[in-house]
Formats: structure tokens, sequence, C-alpha cells
């Protein structure tokens, strides 16, 4: 139960009627173990789908993933079950899909447990831990309280406490913030800080840049592909194994998609992209990074901010 | 957590809908529970009415012994004695034994008795065990030897006192006489009852033999004073009454070979068993063998809707269940775990249905049996039965595992997915099944509807039309949806869009058609059959009140009932039988101007009762009575052997006898003669007699013109001017010549040397009897006019006024005709009170007094039995063919209330969603006003459809089946016709019927839930979605 995740070429196709959606299209990414990471990425983009991938609840179509020892394209059922017993714990979006609300928190986490133990799960913690872990056990009562007597808050909280439950070694929450007021949100981004500190990994699909901003570490989800990653408030683009690299829409609104740039390897291990249509005034020797100041101070943030949907029209026009 | 306790939990937070689901399990447990226990119920019901309503001295074991000691020693032992013989025997034949109630011993002998003034009786000495405790006794209870008690009647008829000596000698073996002493006198309680078998002590009035009359049985206080010699033959008879209610049908088989058994056993002994129980339960066999083979087909339409409708119902609730399932596969749950979880609540609740259900089940046929069946017969909690609730059981779960399976089966996100799943090609099989089985019972009703497929029909019918009622919402809703989208019609719009998309509607529409159906099937065929009971017991009956009464002739009886019945409310009738061409014909004379106030006649008014009364009277002449002094005026020539001329008396019940008026001398003279016996006119002139004068022995030969006759001073209305009314009787001087000749004065030529006088009849009634005549006439050569014996054995010309398809109470082949004109036609030749084949009855309207039977009986008419319409509508009532179509009535009530609750619960399963899309619709701008008549709309299509189809396929598969199966009575089906019987049947019965109220019921819940329909709207606010809250 080591909690690392590991996707090499990961593709998801949704077969619809009539015709077919590339919802992943190559994702490679790794997660060591004890990380906390932020999936970001506009509405469509790959991100839940990423994380149903991982939760064992949709099959690859092509490409490898691995979470702890488990190889998901080759899993049987049963071993994906097994899988979420014992190894991952998950919180779907919204905090109610989580919960059974005839049972009390204490009996919802048990509820989780009963699955881990009967695949031969027996050092479980006390659901008192699981609440403590999230912090909700400080809070009196909430023991013995059904969901619909939570404030969201707390039943987000107790969400993640039944993801829990199992001690897994990899959590994987999908926008275990949305619907959250900004002191709520804070609460259960600090619970999240606590299940890493547990040694648990971390992985969260958001769209809120604050919720990203608390994880250690940012992997932007662009088209079915990781488009960019960043870490203590920086992002970078990364190259693809096929050599591709996703820019990001700063940069594509100096370079539209369909513009031929060329790229200058310079000698400090920059790389510098020219348009092609642009007299190549500035020679690659002569570039200095000084200039590009202005440019990323009107253009750059630390983390994008996907909690609204970009204007793809402007964008395009 | 243990998974009971999640279980459990689950049960509570979805307590309405766990509460459906149990109630459910338990009405489909109860359903498939109804079966067994109903139709053994019912087979029971059958069998101990058939013992009870069979006479009780038919039903009783009854061992005799007849002879004298030489041809019958058993008969001249103690009764003691033999009742140790006979239970020695039956200690062999328990369940035989099991079923008598105690035995009561007797010992009877014919005498002639002989009061203190030397008159001479005929009566039966008898000594009978517990016969004081059946009589009212003036003085002492004969308890010793030498001791009898002796009728008030025949006390009063025979001149005989208190403390009287009677002297008893036997009528055959022997001629000593012994004397008793009249200790008391009695009046039998009950004399009907059966404590006195069939021994007939209380015949008083009826013929003695050897002219004398016979009195009431005559009590003795010890047995050896009935056995009056070695020689003298006696009947002994130990009669075990039978309780009919002990009788139960495990029982049947080995009461017969017991009963074998014991007559065997008491041959030996010189005893003979008599009983009809034998037959009687071979009679009961006929419904049981119905009841056996229809009640587990009419069950089966019920036990399949109620398991359709589980099935349904766990489907919706499994797919509502679908984020939990989803759940417990996200914590990682393997399949096991994952059904255990989902399936779990419903398995436990249908277990726990199960017990509830078998109760209901039992309980409803133990308050059927109470309220319907035959007094005695409960419900019988046998295996078969507990069978039935476990194969329900399992069928429950089955149905459940089937209807859960497809949502089981589905991945999580398949499961968190909130669009409804498509029909599979397994629905078309199912639905294909149907119609299939739907094709065979209709096939197999065309051949022969009485057929056990055949009774599947119309529960296939209504299965195979609730599916093509959904087929047809669905299609008929997105023909509506296109063309509201092109008139741009929003309400219309939104109601079929509805209708079309929701796959739940059509599931819906299905159910209730089906149910609509059955229960209209049921609800024609209970009226259409309670028509028909109460048609066949008006017919079976006659009149309101029948009175089944011993009287010594008819006369006795019309005179009688007079005196009882003073207001005209009721009726003599005089019944009797002939055979004719193997066939019985039914013979009823009736008190014509009486009846139409009583009689109940189908196909009769009052008016046209009251014609044809008028007509069977049409031509009734004036009976010639006669009192007193009877005088003739005739002119006479006289041949040389002296000559006396006489006239023919009838007195009621009597045979004709001649009254000699005088010797017959030339010329025109009086002759008169006292008539005896004939005070207040209750006598009739019949006929003429020419005989020799005492003495004489030469030929008779004489001419007489009679001019009058005279009865006490009057003149009697005769017709000498009708030649048919006088009529020479051949029969006593074959070798006479007669010749009469009608005019103003009535000439008669009589040459004879046979020994008999010359006898000529008159009739004062027309030649021919006006009859109404019913099935085919007794004639091969003329069906309007024909002879045929009457109430005397001389033949009776009939002549048909009309003809009727049936009878009161003489079915479907008789002859009614006038009572008084057919007495005097057959007393001109016979006495009546000789007349065995002939049965009394007294006909009562229903304002006819209340205690007629008891003043009949001040009259000396004994009231025998009472038959009312109410009781032969109640006998017919828990007869199979009405056991059977209750029980179907009942599945088709059942099956609408099950209909109602999916109606219910397909509303308030979806109720929050649908609150959802009309809020969000509010949002969007469509005014409350539109949503509010769309879904009014939506209501109407989904309950007018079902309702409309249903009515209709019910109504039609009711007029297919009903003229072919038993109404009524097990072998007599309904009439050949088709839908004109049943719809004919219908119109009459449009009052508080089955099918009124069921079509009543159907508008009802068709207009609330109309109305009601708007009722989400109001609660579908904007503020509904607002924040997710649903």
């Amino acid at each position: 139960m080591n909690g690392s995740v590991t996707c090499r070429g990961l593709v998801y196709i949704y077969r619809l009627e009539g015709y077919d959606v590339v919802a992943l299209g190559g994702v490679d990414l790794d997660i060591a173990p004890g990380e906390s990471v932020a999936l970001l990425g506009p509405s469509g983009s790959g991100k839940s789908t990423l994380l149903s991938l991982l939760a064992g609840l949709i099959r690859p179509a092509a490409g490898r993933a691995t979470v702890g020892d488990t190889d998901l394209a080759k899993a049987t059922e049963a071993e994906l079950a097994r899988m979420r017993a014992t190894e991952v714990g998950v919180v779907l979006q919204g905090a109610e899909r989580n919960l059974l609300p005839y049972l009390t928190s204490e009996q919802n986490v048990r509820f989780a447990q009963r699955a881990a133990r009967s695949h031969g799960v027996t050092d479980l913690p006390a659901p008192r831990d699981v609440l403590a872990l999230v912090g909700l056990l400080g809070v009196r009562g909430r023991l013995r309280q059904r969901p619909h007597e939570l404030t969201p808050g707390e039943r987000q909280r107790l969400a993640l406490a039944v993801a829990l439950a199992h001690k897994p070694g990899l959590l994987l929450a999908d926008e275990p913030t949305s619907q959250l007021d900004s002191v709520a949100r804070d609460e259960v981004i600090a619970s999240l800080e606590s299940v890493r500190r547990a040694g648990t990994t971390v992985v969260v699909v958001t769209h809120d840049p604050e919720v990203g901003a608390g994880m250690g570490r940012q992997v932007t989800i662009r088209d079915g592909r990781v488009g960019g990653e960043g870490s203590l408030g920086e992002e970078f683009a990364v190259v693809g194994r096929d050599g591709s690299v996703h820019l990001p829409p700063e940069v594509l609104a100096v370079l539209p998609p369909g513009t031929r740039v060329r790229a200058h390897p310079r000698p400090d291990g920059t790389v510098l992209l020219t348009p092609a249509h642009a007299v190549a005034a500035v020679t690659p020797d002569e570039y200095e990074p000084a200039d590009d100041a202005t440019v990323f101070a009107r253009h750059a943030a630390a983390v994008p901010d996907y909690s609204r949907e970009p204007d793809y029209s402007r964008e395009v026009a | 957590m243990a998974g009971w306790s999640v279980m459990l939990r689950g049960i509570r937070h979805r307590s309405g809908r766990s509460l459906v689901v149990l109630s459910l399990a338990g009405f489909a447990t109860a359903a498939a529970v109804l079966a067994p226990a109903y139709g053994r119920a019912a087979q029971q019901s059958v069998l101990t009415d058939a013992l009870s309503a069979a006479p009780a001295t038919a039903a009783a074991v009854t061992v005799t012994a007849e002879g004298s000691a030489d041809t019958a020693e058993a008969a001249h032992q103690p009764v003691g004695d033999t009742q140790s013989v006979v239970a020695g025997a039956l200690a062999r034949a328990p369940r035989l034994a099991a079923v008598l109630d105690r035995p009561v011993g007797s010992v009877s002998t014919d005498t002639s008795l002989q009061n203190t003034r030397g008159g001479r009786f005929a009566a039966r000495l008898a000594w009978h065990q517990g016969a004081c405790e059946h009589l009212r006794v003036t003085g002492d209870c004969a308890i010793d030897a030498e001791q009898v008690l002796v009728s008030e009647r025949a006390a009063a008829e025979a001149g005989i006192e208190v403390g009287d000596k009677i002297t008893v000698r036997p009528v055959q073996g022997g001629n000593a006489g012994r004397a008793y002493e009249v200790v008391g006198l009695y009046t039998p309680l009950a004399p009907q009852e059966a404590h006195w078998g069939n021994n007939g002590y209380f015949a008083q009035g009826q013929s003695g033999g050897e002219g004398a009359p016979r009195l009431d049985a005559v009590f003795a206080g010890a047995e050896d004073d009935v056995r009056l010699g070695d020689a003298v033959p006696v009947t002994l008879s130990i009669a075990y009454p039978l309780r009919p209610e002990q009788v139960r049908l495990d029982d049947v088989s080995a009461l017969r070979s017991e009963l074998g058994g014991l007559g065997l056993a008491l041959n030996a002994a010189e005893l003979q068993v008599e009983t009809a129980l034998p037959s009687i339960v071979e009679d009961a066999a006929k419904d049981q063998d119905a009841l056996a083979r229809t009640v587990p087909i009419i069950a089966v339409p019920l036990v399949l809707l109620a398991f359709v409708v589980l099935l349904m119902l766990v489907a919706a609730l499994t797919e509502e269940r679908g984020p939990e399932l989803a759940l417990a596969r996200l914590r990682g749950y393997g399949s096991g775990g994952t059904i255990r979880f989902g399936l779990g609540e419903t398995l436990l609740l249908i277990v726990l249905g199960a017990p509830l259900g078998l109760a209901a089940g039992l309980g409803a046929v133990e308050l059927a049996a109470r309220t319907v069946l035959a007094d005695g017969v409960h419900v019988e909690p046998r295996w078969p039965v507990f069978a039935a609730a476990v194969g329900g059981l399992l069928l429950a779960c089955a149905a459940a595992w089937l209807a859960a399976r497809a949502t089981l089966g589905r991945s999580v996100l398949g499961l968190l997915r909130r669009v409804p799943q498509r029909g599979t090609w397994r629905a078309g099989v199912l639905e294909g099944v149907a119609a299939a089985l739907a094709v065979a019972s209709l096939a197999a009703a065309l051949r022969d509807r009485s057929a056990p497929l055949a009774l599947l029909a119309p529960a296939a019918l209504a299965i195979v039309a609730g599916v093509l009622a959904g087929r047809l919402l669905s299609l008929w809703s997105r023909a509506r949806l296109g063309l509201a989208r092109r008139r741009g019609k929003l309400p219309a719009m939104l109601s079929a869009a509805q209708l079309s998309r929701r796959p739940g509607a059509a599931r819906t529409v299905a159910v209730l058609t089906a149910a609509v159906a059955l229960l209209a099937f049921s609800a024609t065929a209970w009226d259409v059959a309670a028509d028909a009971r109460a048609q066949r017991a008006d017919d079976a009956v006659g009149a309101p009140t029948v009175y089944a009464v011993s009287a010594a002739h008819p006369q006795a009886l019309v005179d009688a009932l007079a005196a009882a019945d003073p207001s005209n409310h009721s009726m003599a009738v005089v019944r009797a039988d002939e055979l004719y061409n193997s066939q019985r014909v039914e013979l009823i004379g009736v008190q014509s101007q009486r009846l139409p106030a009583v009689a109940i006649w189908r196909g009769y008014d009052q008016a046209g009762l009251t014609e044809l009364a008028g007509r069977l009277r049409q031509d009734a002449g004036r009976p010639a009575e006669v009192s007193g002094t009877l005088t003739a005026r005739v002119t006479a020539t006289v041949g040389e052997t002296a000559v006396r001329v006489g006239a023919l008396v009838s007195a009621p019940g009597e045979p004709p006898s001649i009254v000699w008026l005088g010797k017959l001398r030339k010329g025109t003279r009086d002759y008169s003669a006292a008539v005896p016996g004939c005070a207040d006119n209750t006598c009739r002139l019949v006929g003429l007699a020419v005989g020799r004068d005492t003495g004489e022995s030469g030929p008779v030969q004489a001419t007489l013109a009679i001019e009058e006759l005279r009865s006490a001073g009057q003149p009697l209305a005769l017709r000498f001017d009708t030649a048919a009314a006088w009529k020479f009787l051949v029969d006593r001087t074959p070798n006479a010549t007669v010749k009469v000749t009608s005019g103003a004065h009535l000439g008669v030529s009589v040459t004879s040397a046979d020994q008999g006088d010359v006898l000529i009849s008159y009739l004062d009634t027309p030649q021919e009897l006006p009859a109404v005549l019913a099935g085919a006439a007794p004639s091969s050569d003329d069906p309007e006019h024909f002879d045929l014996p009457g109430f005397a054995e001389a033949p009776q010309s009939f002549g048909v006024l009309e003809k009727a398809a049936l009878l009161p109470r003489a079915g479907e082949h008789g002859l009614l005709f006038d009572l008084d004109l057919a007495v005097r036609a057959a007393s001109v030749t016979q006495g009546l009170s000789d007349a065995t084949d002939l049965r009394y009855e007294v006909w009562a309207a229903a304002d006819a007094p209340a205690d007629l039977a008891t003043k009949l009986a001040g009259q000396g008419v004994r009231v025998l039995r009472t038959e009312t319409v109410p009781d032969e509508l109640d006998r017919l009532g828990r007869r199979a063919p009405a056991l059977g179509l209750r029980l179907y009535l009942l599945a088709g009530i059942a099956a609408a209330l099950l209909a109602l609750g999916v109606l219910a619960l397909s509303t308030r399963l979806g109720a929050g969603e649908r609150r959802a899309e009309l809020a969000a619709l509010r949002v969007t701008g469509v005014r409350p006003g539109v949503l509010r008549r769309g879904l009014r709309r939506e209501r109407l299509a989904l309950l007018g459809l079902p309702i409309l189809v249903g009515l209709l396929v019910g109504v039609g598969a009711a007029a297919l089946m009903l003229p072919g199966i038993p109404l009524v009575t097990v072998g007599t089906a309904g009439a050949p016709g088709l839908a004109g019987d049943v719809l004919g049947a219908l119109v009459p019965s449009l009052a508080l019927d089955a099918l009124p109220l069921a079509v009543a019921g159907a508008a009802l819940v068709l207009l609330l839930a109309v109305l009601r329909g708007g009722r989400l709207v109001k609660r579908a606010t904007p503020e509904l979605i607002r924040g997710g809250n649903r």
C-alpha cells in the first residue's frame, strides 16, 4: 500500500451512439507516495475521467496505469474491488453521494470498513480516529449524527473520512470543495493536508485555484493530456514523451493555434519560440530573458484559475 | 457494522416504500395461499351443505331388521342388544363412528286399535327411545309396561281419554289383542325432526287400509309391549343421525369403505344398513370436482399480477437505490456483497411478508367461511397451504432477483447515471409468452368454454390488452408529441413528451389495463351469474315463500288455506308428475284467481298473469254442488226388470258414490233421496246411475228423460244441452248399450245385461282442461290437444292455451292448469285421498300472513318444509359456480386495489424528480396553468386509456366466456348466445351491482387523479432547484 501512481500513454474513449469522444489522449503522469496532487483543467478536459480510471471505475482503452501494485488495465473486477477496499479511497463529487443518509457518521465509516474487512484487512483504524483525522471528532455529537444533520463542510469532511476508513495509500477526491463556502473549503483543504501528512497520497480534482494551491503539486489536464505542472506557485509546461508541449493559454494568446513557430535552443538552456511570420529581428543569441518580464507580468499566473471557464471564442477570434 | 444493522436502518429510512414491498410480498403470498385454502374450504362447504340440505333421515345411518321372529330374529331382539352389536361393528369403523350422533332405537308394528266404544282404527304401535322428550304430553309419559300415549288428535278422532283402556291387535301374524292404559295424550313438538326418522308415526288422516281411519302412532312405555308375538312382524330400527359439520373432506373415502364394511358386518347379524350418505356425497363430488378444477385457475391471474407488480416495484426501488449500490461498489464491496446489500432489504421484507401473507390469506378464507360458506366450515391450514406459501415466497424472491438483476450488474458510473434504462429483448419475450398463452386459452375457450385452460382466457386477454395498451400509449404519445409541436400547444406537448419518454408509464398502463380488464370481467361475470341465480331461485321456488305441506286431499288444503289466510295472499297448489316418452312432465294445479298475486313467473308480469288466470278458468262451468236432499224429475219408461235411478256424488277426497233416488216408474215423477255426509254444498254431482232394483237380476232396460235435478230445493245448473258433458263409463258395463241425448232434457236409453250398474259421468268442467305448456307437448299427434293422466289415473284431456319457456317451480317441461277444474275433473272417477302421488304446497306472497305455517297447522295442514327465494339464493350462492365466481370477483377487486397501489407508487417514486422538472420549466417561463393542464392531460391519458381498454376487454371477455361456463349449477352452462345474452343480462342489473360499481369506481379514480394532477405544480417552485435541493 504505497500510494504511488504511474500513467503511461493513458487513453480513454467514450463510445457514444454514432461517434467516439477521446477523453484522455495519452496521459503520462507519475505520482510519488505521500504527494498531494491537484488535477486542474477546464471542464471536459478529462480530469474526472482520469480520476475514475485511477479508481478502477473504468478501464483504459490504451496505455498503462498502475496504482501501487495494481495494473489497472489488467486487473479483474474483483482485484479492482479489492484495490478500492484496501488501497484507494475515493470521494465522489457531492458529499451526499458518498454517504448513506440513514447511517450516522460512525456507521458510515464502519460501512466502508466492512468492505476492507471482507478483503482480509484487519488493522483498520477506529472510526473515531478516522473522524479525528479530518477534524470531525472535535465537534460535539457528530459521531452519532446523520449526514443531513451536519453542515455542508462537515458533510464533505465526513465523505473524506469514509474514503479514508480503510487507511488507503491513495486518496482520490473529485471536487471536494464544490458548493462549499470559503470557511468550509479551508477546513477541507486543512483536512486534506492532514491526510497527506499522515502518509496518504492525495489526488484531488478541482476547479478551485485555492485548493490547487493547497496541494503540493498541480497537474493541469488539457484536451485529455497533461498540459502543465506546477508547484510552490510556479507552473510549467510538460514535454510529452512524443515531444509535444501544451502551451498555457496566455502563450496561446500570443501564438494562436495554427501558428508556425521556430524553436531556438539557447545556450543558457532556454528555448525561444519565434512565429514564422515574424522577421527574426532578434536572433537567439541576442535574446535577453529580461525582455519577457513585461509579457509574463501581463499574462502569467502562478496557478491558472479554472474555476471560470476560459472564453475560447475570444481566443480563437 | 453488521449487514443486518445497515439493512434494518435502510428499511426504516425507506419506511413507506418498505411497507409497500412488505404488503405486496404479503399480498403475493396471500394470493398463492388463496387457491388451496379457499378451494379446500369451498369444497368442504359444498360437502357440508349437501349433507345438511339432504333430509336428515336420508343422511342418517339406519340399521333395521323387519319381520317375524322366524324371518328376522334380530328384529325381535332387545334394542339394547342390537345397539351393542352395531357399536361393536362401528368400533371397527372409527371415521364413521366419529360423524354419527347418539343412536335412537325404535320398535314398531302395524296394529288395529279398538277404543272403549268399539271403534276400530289403524295405528302404528311403537316404542321409540326418548319419545317423551320430543312430545308435549298431557298427563303422564308412558314409561312402564302396558302404558301408552296417543296423540291429541287421535284421541279426539277416536274418542279416547286419559285413563281409558285400548285394545290393540296386530294386523298380521295373529289376532290376540292386548290392552293398554292410556296414561297421556301427546302432540309432537316437531313432527318432521330427524329424531322420529322415517317411521311415519304422524300419519293421521291418511288411508288406514281396509277402510279404517288411520290414527297417529301409539307410543308404548316398554319395547316388549310392541312385540305382540313371534309371528307378528315388527320393525326394529336404530337410527344414527349424521352430524354433517363433522364430516370432513378427508373422511369421505374412508366413510365409503367403512360403510361397506359395516353393511357386511351387520348383514351377518341379519341387520340391514340403510343410508343415502354415499349418494349425497356423490352429488357433492360434482361441485367439488368443479371447484378443484376452477379455483386454482382463477387464482393464477391474481398470483401472476401480484408477482408482476412485485417485480415492477422491486425494479423501480432497486433503480432508485442505484447511488447506494454505486457507493457499495465504490467502497470495494464485491459482487456478493453488493447483491447482499442491494437485495437484502427486499428479500428480508419478502421473507417477513410471507408469514403475514399466509396469515392474511388464511384470515380472508376464514372470513369467507364465516360469512359465505356453510356453517361449521373453517379454513384448514394443511400442508398444501404451507407449500403454496413457500412456493409463493420462492417465487417472490425469484421475482425480486429478476427485477434487481439488471441494476445490480451495472457499473458504478452506470449506477450513478440518472438516465433511465431502455427496455430489453427480454421484455418482448415475456410479452410474446403472454400473447401465446392468450391465443392458446382463447382457442381452448372457443372449443370448450368450460375447459380449465379456457378459464385462463380472460386473464390472458387482460394481460395482452395491458401490453398492447402500454405500446399504444407510447405510439399515441409520440404521434401527439409531433402534432403538438407543429401546432405549438404546450400542455399537449408536455404531456405527450412525458408519456412517450418515460418507460414506467407504459408499464403502469399495462398493469392498470390488465387489472381493470380482470375487474370488469369478474364483475360482469358476477352480475350475470347473480342475475342467473336470482332467476333460477325465482323459477325454482315459484313464489316468495313455498310451504310443502301434508294434506288429506286437494279440497282439504283449499279449505284449510281459506281459513288460515282469508286475505287471499297465498295459494294452494297441487303437483304431480307423469312420465311421457321417458321424460318427466310436471303437472301443477294452481288456484288461478290467486296466481297473479302470489306467483313469480319469469316472462309474465302482473297484468299478464291476471289475463292468463282468467283464461285458465274461462270456460269453467258452475260445479253441481249438492247437499241435503237430491231430487230428480225424470220421465221414464222401464222394461220388465225393476230399475232404479241414482246420482253419482263426489265428496271431497272420496271416490264417487251412488245415491239411489228411487225405483223408476213410468211417467214423469220426482225421485228424491238424502245425500249423507254432504253438508254445506261440499259434494258435487258427478254423474247418474241406472241399475237394477234390490233383488232384481234381469236385464236392465229403461229410457229416461231427465228434466231437472234439484238439491236442497234449488235446481242444479246442469249442462243437459252439452253432449260432451255426459259420458257413459263403459268400464263398469262393457256390454251395455247406452245412448245419451243432449237437449233441454237429458235423454238416456239403457239396455244392459251386465252385472254392474250403468254409470254416466257428468263433467262440470270444460271437456279439455286449459293449460300452459312448457317444453315439448306430451303427444306425438297434436301438440295443442292431448290426453295425459292428470290428478286421477284416468286420462285427462288438455288443451294448450299458450306455451311458456318454463313454469314456476316446475322447470322447462310441464303443464300448469287450474286446480279447481283439475280436481273436479279427477274426482269424477277417483277419490283424491287415495292419490299418493300428489304433492301439496302452499305458495305465499310476500304480504301473506307471517304466521301462515302456524295457522295452517291449526287447520290440520302440517308444514313439512319451507322454501323461500332468499334461502334458495343462499343455497345457490354456495354451489361451485358461485363460489368460483366469488373468488374471481375477489381476484378482480384485489387486482384493482393492486393497480391503485401501483399508480400511487409510480406517482410517488418519481415525484421528487418530477417536481424538479416542473420547477425547471417554471424557471424557463412556463406558466403554472400550462403545467397544470399538461399534467392533467397526462393523467387523463395514463388512466383513461387503461380504464377504457380494460373495460372493453373485460366485458368482451365476459360476452365470449359466460355463455359457455356454468353460472349457477355445475353441468348447466349459460345460453349459447354471445354478446346479446351477457349484455342483455346486464341491462336490468344496472343497479347497485358489481360492474356498475366498478365503472363508477374507475371513473371516480380517474376524476380524482385528473383533478389532483395539478397539485404537483404547486410545490414545484423555482426555490426547489436552487442549490440542488432535490
